[in-house]
């Protein structure tokens, strides 16, 4: 991908590229922002003024964090193309959210969630230890599963004298001409099978007399829409609120958490030569994400996030990385909320249509819990953790168990689905972190042959913590004074020298670091030695190194010695980190 | 495999009386649990009275005794000839609920009868059954079947005696759940086994405090006798709306079953001896037959169907060093023997009612995710994505709904409604459509492992070039690599030391842009077809070869070469330059 970048991010290109560049990016953005605000609104039941006034200000906002991302203003901005917009992930929670308190509840969970998201970027290695995959990819798939039936209601929302068969014969056409589209079309034909179903759908709804045009003709072709439909505050947050907060809470980090591989994924796109992530500018990605969701918050939409995706495809397809085309999508965008003609058209959209969508939607979003409860491997306490907060949270989202024994108020809290499913998930993963026997160890040190004693010291140590024998303790000793020589190679000259694994600038660094982290295991402790030559953001790295896949590569370092006291050893290359692993067997 | 060195009697081997009985002992320990609780929680949780629990316990002792017995034999196209422990399926229990709340015993007896024929079809038409029933469809279906049982599971908690306080279920169930996976989570060994029984002993005590339970069944049982003849309830002969619609979801259960009891007699094949040997595919069959068998016997029983139970097997050889089959006998004898004590029985039918909703409770959770693991075995790529989330969602979706009912009214709506019955349609007619319209190419040769077969090899691997339109320089690489294979096989022990002349099958599909062809030197032929169709279950035997691949590196993307017992097999990967 990296050989077809004509313009990089940084690059000024042609006016004429980038209009033809920022036109298609337009296109890919627009259905995605306008589908999931249709959706999002028709499912929730709401009016036809909201809807204007919500698609006005998701355009607005989509328009200007486009243009915000493709800068770097201040603490603001991910310096490239990072296309923006509502996200599918928030529809599912957005329409429960509408549905049991109007767009008030919506918007007050979503300011709150906002400030969650900003806790985020400062604590990430924190909550990655709580808000795990198995606890993000159990709530995806519970509010997928709790918001299913809502959307099904939608499939026989038709006016009273259409036929009986009109509402699930426009869904089942939609639904399956999207589907069997997208099983089949490729490329992007592929991103347009979502509108080519509806427009089915709606052809379908045409032929039952259920699809109503004149509202099209009454609206203008510019203008405001009444601001009517600026929904304003809940400021009195009742069980609805509470029992919601969590979901929106989990989808926020997980989102979160999504967005630091998006930020890092693109700027990988972005370049001709990889280059080390900018931990800045993921920073920056993430803090106007953040000033993204506050502001939908405040408008009283669904929630904005990244599309990297579309993004990573739009510089895939025209080979322009270029950040200017940024700024001509977010324009762009903006001009199109002031044309009131489209959002009446789209108000048009018939709901068997708008339930056939949702319900791929969250198809999909379920299938993505799945993939993010997978992604780090189910062993069999993982698997508990998932079953059973998955089978609480269905369980007891249809039961009213504890409405009968507390009462309607907290009754209701307790019999929300999502919310017990969230909680046990949590409790659960916390619990296995606090009661493992398998804490960590950690060491940080300068990388040189003279902090052989303190690294010593320090396996000593832990092979007394596990009662290992003394050929265990030898051995653990040895693994760990052979690892630290296949890191530092000393030169003829007597210095030392950073060995086969730095390059010649990265050698120039005063002083690099030694971090070894140690995970007793039975009958085994696992360490890992980081080699770290670039310290700037360490700690954002090693939280975000899952992402960091395309600077990887298998290190050369002499691990001969070294694999005759270790059990296995595994050497990988980051920029600016190395990192050996090392397991070691033991008796005691 | 480590255990080999440990066994101490074959699986031929006539090990004494007092060691076969000692171990069946053993065996019984750590599977009469599970078997009794199992029966007990289908029974209860599906809403039935304890006449029929009674029968059923002693049903399913009496038939997981006699087939264990009849797995150790080898009896003319039954039987593994292997200690191979039976045990009834938790598989089951989430349909088998289904089935009893919704048509009670008769309509349950009526489906496993009828889905024991599926595993039969499976047996024969396994490759065909694979393409159809594949990860996607049958993890899709587990997982809807473990949502939609949800419910009727939930119902259970206020399920309590009119006198006992409102909190008596949701504390026992709280209770039993917080015991049960705190265990889980921290008790290794042999001890996690007996962490379901831990947790309900202690919903039952939570009970018991509330003045909840009840224990006047177990003092009127009976040492010695047999279950009163009513609880059999014989069958359901009109099969209604609910048995149509319940009848995919047993079937695909019975088959995912299956799928997996090929790999667990495949498996236990491997661990009964000291040397390991070719897999016999004739006591493969026998082992199948012998779970259809069980499959059908629990059917015309009236209770939940029972399977092998390969882990515990392979556990209770590896603790104890006996691999013999007689032990099967006397696991069989000793099971048989339980089956006239009622008070054990009784025992377990004084669980609550909460306990066992909590008990289940977990055990669809675990099933849920058994649906997330094999939804997810082979990967998920974009396609497979939306066959599962379109699936599930309409599943899901629809079994809350009263969409068709209103539409068609009666038996048809009904079916339509049944969100495990539409989820499975979906899934398999999407998986089929994929199939169907894939536009890749499978193409077959078969011919003699031998260098005076080069000349038929080069027509077929021309004729696919030019059936793909290749152009010249890639049909080339193509025929280059399929000589420089057939050289490379040509060139291993065991073709030169072989008798007669080996068999080589190349088979070509096409994916993408590129041909995979698979070269299959073949030194035994016996049961080949077998072979192929269970070789990914054939894991033990398998070793990474050392065949010279230096020159065909150079024509192929890719080349893979693996050795099965009597078996070499090369993967070529070519890619097409136009």
């Amino acid at each position: 991908m990296s050989d077809a970048i004509r313009y990089e991010a940084n690059e000024h290109c042609p006016s004429g590229v980038a209009a033809v560049a920022g036109f298609q990016g337009v296109v890919l953005a627009l259905a995605p922002i306008v589908s999931i605000v249709v959706v999002t609104a028709r499912a929730g039941g709401q009016d036809a003024g909201y809807f204007s006034w919500s698609l006005f200000a998701a355009m607005i906002i989509a328009g200007v964090l486009t243009a915000v991302q493709a800068s770097r203003f201040q603490r603001f901005g991910a310096g490239h193309i990072l296309i923006m917009g509502p996200t599918p992930n928030f529809i599912a929670i957005s329409v429960l959210a509408l549905a049991e308190g109007g767009p008030e509840l919506l918007a007050s969970l979503t300011v709150v969630a906002s400030l969650f998201y900003l806790v985020l970027a400062f604590w990430l290695p924190f909550l990655r230890r709580v808000i795990t995959p198995v606890v993000t990819g159990t709530v995806l798939m519970l509010i997928a599963a709790t918001i299913l039936p809502v959307a099904l209601d939608r499939v026989e929302d038709v006016p009273s004298d259409a036929p009986e068969a009109a509402g699930p014969t426009i869904a089942l056409v939609t639904l399956f001409v999207f589907t069997l589209l997208y099983l089949r079309a490729s490329g992007a034909w592929r991103l347009w099978s979502p509108l080519i179903g509806i427009v089915t759908g709606s052809v379908v709804a045409v032929l039952f007399g259920v699809y109503e045009v004149h509202s099209v003709g009454d609206a203008a072709w510019v203008g405001i829409p009444d601001s009517g439909g600026f929904p304003g505050f809940d400021l009195t947050p009742g069980p609805s609120f509470w029992s919601l907060l969590p979901a929106f809470v989990v989808v926020t980090l997980a989102g979160g958490v999504k967005n630091v591989s998006d930020s890092v994924a693109i700027q990988q796109a972005s370049w001709r030569n990889p280059q080390v992530p900018d931990f800045r500018l993921v920073q920056g990605s993430l803090n106007t994400n953040g000033l993204g969701i506050l502001s939908a918050g405040i408008f009283g939409i669904p929630p904005t996030s990244v599309y990297s995706g579309t993004s990573v495809s739009l510089i895939s397809f025209t080979g322009v990385a270029a950040r200017r085309i940024g700024y001509i999508i977010g324009g762009t965008l903006v001009v199109l909320a002031f044309l009131p003609k489209l959002t009446a058209f789209l108000l048009t959209l018939p709901s068997p249509v708008v339930a056939a969508y949702l319900m791929v939607t969250i198809a999909l979003l379920f299938v993505s819990g799945i993939r993010t409860v997978v992604q780090d491997g189910l062993d069999s306490q993982k698997a508990l953790v998932v079953g059973l907060a998955f089978s609480l949270g269905v369980g007891l989202d249809n039961q009213t168990i504890f409405t009968d024994l507390l009462g309607h108020r907290w009754g209701l809290l307790f019999d929300n689905g999502m919310l017990i499913g969230a909680f046990a998930a949590v409790a659960m993963v916390v619990f296995l972190d606090l009661t493992s026997p398998q804490r960590r160890s950690r060491l940080e040190v300068d990388l040189r042959v003279s902090s052989l004693p303190e690294i010593d010291r320090f396996l000593q140590g832990l092979a007394a913590a596990n009662s290992w024998n003394q050929a265990s303790a030898q051995r653990l000793r040895s693994a760990g004074e052979e690892a630290l020589l296949s890191l530092v190679q000393t030169g003829d000259d007597g210095e030392e020298m950073l060995g086969s694994l730095v390059s010649s600038e990265e050698s120039d660094d005063e002083t690099a670091r030694l971090i070894i982290q140690a995970r007793p295991e039975p009958g085994m402790v696992e360490m890992e030695f980081l080699a770290v030559f670039d310290e700037e953001n360490l700690e954002d790295r090693l939280a975000c190194l899952n992402e960091e896949s395309e600077g990887l590569h298998e290190g050369e370092v002499s691990l001969r010695l070294l694999r005759h006291y270790a059990s296995s050893v595994h050497h990988q290359k980051y920029y600016g980190l190395d990192i050996v692993t090392v397991q070691v067997k033991g008796t005691r | 495999m480590s255990s080999a060195d440990a066994i101490r009697y074959e699986t031929d081997d006539r090990c004494p009386p007092l060691i076969a009985f000692t171990v069946g002992f053993q065996g019984m320990a750590v599977t009469i649990a599970s078997v009794v609780l199992y029966v007990t929680i289908t029974v209860r949780v599906g809403g039935q009275d304890e006449g029929y629990l009674s029968w059923a316990v002693f049903a399913a002792l009496i038939i997981v005794g006699a087939l264990t017995a009849l797995q150790a034999s080898k009896i003319p196209r039954f039987g593994s000839g292997h200690l191979f422990l039976m045990v009834v399926t938790p598989t089951f229990i989430a349909i088998s609920v289904l089935a009893l709340d919704k048509g009670g015993p008769e309509m349950l007896a009526s489906l496993i009868v009828v889905s024991s024929l599926a595993y039969l079809v499976l047996a024969w038409r396994l490759p065909f059954m694979r393409r159809v029933i594949t990860p996607t469809v049958s993890g899709t279906v587990i997982m809807l079947i473990a949502v939609t049982v949800l419910p009727v599971a939930l119902n259970r908690i206020d399920e309590i005696p009119a006198d006992a306080p409102d909190a008596t279920g949701p504390v026992a169930a709280v209770v039993t759940v917080l015991v049960s996976t705190g265990l889980a989570f921290r008790v290794a060994g042999v001890w996690r086994l007996w962490t379901p029984l831990v947790g309900i002993a202690s919903g039952c005590v939570v009970v018991a405090l509330f003045g909840g339970y009840e224990l006047d069944s177990v003092a009127d049982a009976s040492w010695i006798g047999v279950p009163s003849s009513s609880g059999f309830k014989g069958f359901d002969l009109t099969p209604g709306a609910d048995f149509w619609a319940l009848l995919p979801a047993f079937v695909v259960v019975t088959m995912v079953g299956a799928i997996k009891n090929i790999g667990g007699s495949v498996a236990i094949q491997q661990v009964g001896w000291r040397q390991p040997r070719v897999t016999d595919f004739r006591l493969v069959q026998g082992s199948l037959n012998t779970n259809g068998l069980g499959v059908l016997l629990s059917g015309i029983a009236g209770t939940p169907p029972s399977t092998v139970h390969t882990s515990r097997t392979v556990q209770l050889i590896s603790l104890t060093g006996v691999a013999s089959r007689y032990v099967g006998y006397a696991f069989g004898v000793i099971y048989v023997g339980l089956a006239f004590l009622p008070k054990l029985t009784a025992v377990f039918t004084t669980i609550p009612s909460p306990v066992m909703g909590a008990f289940i409770l977990s055990a669809l959770g675990l099933l849920f995710v058994e649906g997330v693991r094999t939804v997810v075995q082979d990967g998920l790529d974009a396609q497979k994505t939306m066959v599962v989330g379109v699936a599930f969602s309409l599943g899901v979706g629809l079994d809350s709904q009263t969409i068709f009912a209103d539409m068609l009214g009666g038996t048809w709506g009904v079916l339509f409604d049944n969100g495990v019955l539409v989820g499975a349609l979906v899934a398999i007619a999407l998986t089929m459509f994929l199939d169907l319209t894939s536009p890749r190419i499978r193409e077959r040769l078969e011919t003699d492992l031998n260098l005076s077969k080069l000349p038929e090899i080069d027509g077929f691997l021309r004729g696919l070039a030019s059936q793909l339109a290749w152009n010249e320089a890639s049909a080339q690489r193509l025929r280059s690599a399929g000589e420089e294979t057939l050289i490379s096989l040509l060139q291993s022990e065991e073709v030169e030391g072989a008798e007669e002349v080996p068999k080589l099958i190349v088979m070509a599909h096409l994916e993408g842009e590129a041909v995979e062809l698979e070269f299959l030197a073949v030194f035994d032929e016996e049961n080949l077809e077998d072979r192929l169709a269970y070789l990914s279950d054939e894991t033990e035997g398998v070793e990474e070869g050392e065949i010279s691949l230096r020159l065909l590196r150079h024509y192929a993307s890719t080349v893979n070469h693996q050795k099965y017992h009597g078996l070499d097999i090369v993967t070529v990967q070519v890619r097409s330059s136009g």
